[in-house]
């Protein structure tokens, strides 16, 4: 224990374990709901949801102990919100790539992006895009996937005359997304911690209490099979041999860049 | 992107682009302008993406969320590993994945989103070669239902208005090579 209290350096941080474990702890509350909103975006692109839910959550982990451990950062990490819209939505959908071929991009495109940390060539590559498109993307990016949102709770509905307009009311199902929003976003303006995640929560019980979502048999099990997923990228890897995969590449690597790059 | 680190310190919170400064900023971290160890941070995100292709996810990333737990008194590397635990122990609830359905995962989109969409206001909209190019970025996405094509549409603008705004010599010549790029990209596309 000293040790390990030693290795994170407790003293100089001014921290203990009941700190550090209460943050952990937060910041998992706060960021859980990338378990379940990667396997229904993901699901989009026909990848098997609980494939996803345990790679996500794998990976994940990993991530956060090589940042914990070998980076010393409290920082954690998950599947990011839009790249993955990025994925499912412009890549598996849009241009009609298969997700096993779309994954071995995202290989592809790690592999380029370890090299391009390594040599630190991510400095200049950052530079080279102004500050303005760069937050352009960000906020684009936002609009994007909240009009997924809108468009998955049921609050925006596609429209012959108008191509889009106001969803149904009606639908007893978009209420489950109504409450869940109102809840999200008045813990969001209280500032509590985790209020995405207690949304979640509140929005699935009023939707069991009213029928809408059927009450599940059992709360815990084994995890389930990595099989469809697992190893598929490397097997794909020879795919990427069109332009247009390799703009597909490029692309993964610009938006990730913009997601999660540092700009020192 | 020169006193970029200024720029984010201002806003640490739900700022995508600088998200690793802005939390390394918001632990204490931050000295002299310089986050130490950024290369090893780095390697936490492009070794997950590479670890997270293989099992099957999208790109990981570091998270906003983490100012949390930042908030509530976490400083060390030993936060992240207890969020690392707290990530292997999720994977005993998948029954959970039956009823969060997307009406029930859509409200998290939307917030997220209006989250990211609080970059706008960093944008120099009063300069029409910057907000035009800026502009099609942000629409193009939800409109054209792609990331990518919103991406290119202002891409694509960007040389252009700068060149007429007689500001060509400020595009780096990596934009200009995006330029042709994007094009190419819209081309395949239409192919």
């Amino acid at each position: 224990m000293k040790q390990l209290q030693a290795y994170f350096e407790f003293t100089t941080l001014k921290t203990s374990w009941r700190q550090e474990i209460l943050g952990g702890f937060t910041t998992f509350i706060s960021m859980a709901y990338i378990l379940f909103v990667n396997p229904s975006v993901l699901g989009a692109a026909k990848m098997n949801p609980g494939a996803v839910f345990t790679a996500s959550a794998l990976a994940s982990a990993f991530a956060c102990f090589v940042m914990g451990i070998v980076a010393k950062y409290p920082i954690a990490s998950a599947p990011a919100l839009g790249i993955n819209a990025f994925f499912a939505y412009s890549v598996c959908v849009g241009m009609g790539v298969s997700w096993q071929t779309a994954l071995a991009g995202v290989f592809v495109a790690s592999i380029i992006f370890l090299l391009i940390t390594i040599f630190k060539l991510r400095e200049a590559i950052i530079n080279a895009i102004p500050a303005d498109l760069k937050f352009a993307i960000s906020a684009g990016i936002g609009m994007f996937i909240a009009f997924i949102g809108l468009h998955q709770g049921g609050l925006v509905a596609a429209s012959k005359s108008t191509v889009v307009t106001l969803g149904s009311f009606s639908t007893p199902s978009t209420w489950i997304t109504i409450i869940g929003l109102i809840v999200t976003a008045a813990l969001m303006v209280l500032r509590v911690p985790g209020a995405i995640f207690i949304g979640m929560v509140i929005a699935t019980i009023f939707g069991m209490v009213t029928g809408l979502i059927a009450v599940p048999t059992h709360w815990v099990s084994a995890a389930p099979s990595l099989a469809p997923t697992f190893g598929v990228a490397l097997h794909h890897v020879t795919e990427i041999n069109t332009l247009q995969l390799w703009v597909v590449v490029l692309t993964f690597l610009l938006v990730t860049f913009f997601l999660i790059l540092p700009v020192p | 992107m020169g006193g970029g680190v200024n720029l984010f310190i201002s806003d640490v919170f739900f700022d995508t682009a600088g998200t690793l400064v802005g939390l390394a900023q918001q632990a204490g971290y931050i000295k002299n302008n310089q986050m130490p160890r950024v290369g090893k941070a780095l390697l936490a995100d492009s070794t997950g993406m590479m670890v997270g292709s293989l099992l099957g996810t999208s790109p990981v990333g570091a998270y906003v969320e983490s100012s949390a737990g930042i908030a509530v008194g976490g400083r060390s590397g030993f936060a992240a590993v207890t969020t690392g635990i707290c990530f292997l122990l999720a994977l005993f609830f998948s029954p959970l994945l039956a009823v969060v359905t997307s009406q029930v995962t859509a409200p998290a989109l939307i917030i997220v989103g209006v989250l990211m969409a609080q970059n706008l206001r960093k944008i120099a909209w009063e300069k029409l070669e910057i907000a035009i190019p800026a502009f099609l970025v942000v629409v193009g996405m939800p409109l054209t239902y792609s990331i990518a094509d919103g991406m290119s549409l202002g891409f694509i603008m960007y040389p252009i208005t700068m060149l007429f705004a007689k500001r060509g010599k400020e595009v780096h010549p990596l934009m200009y090579g995006l330029f042709f790029v994007f094009i190419g990209f819209i081309w395949i596309l239409n192919y």
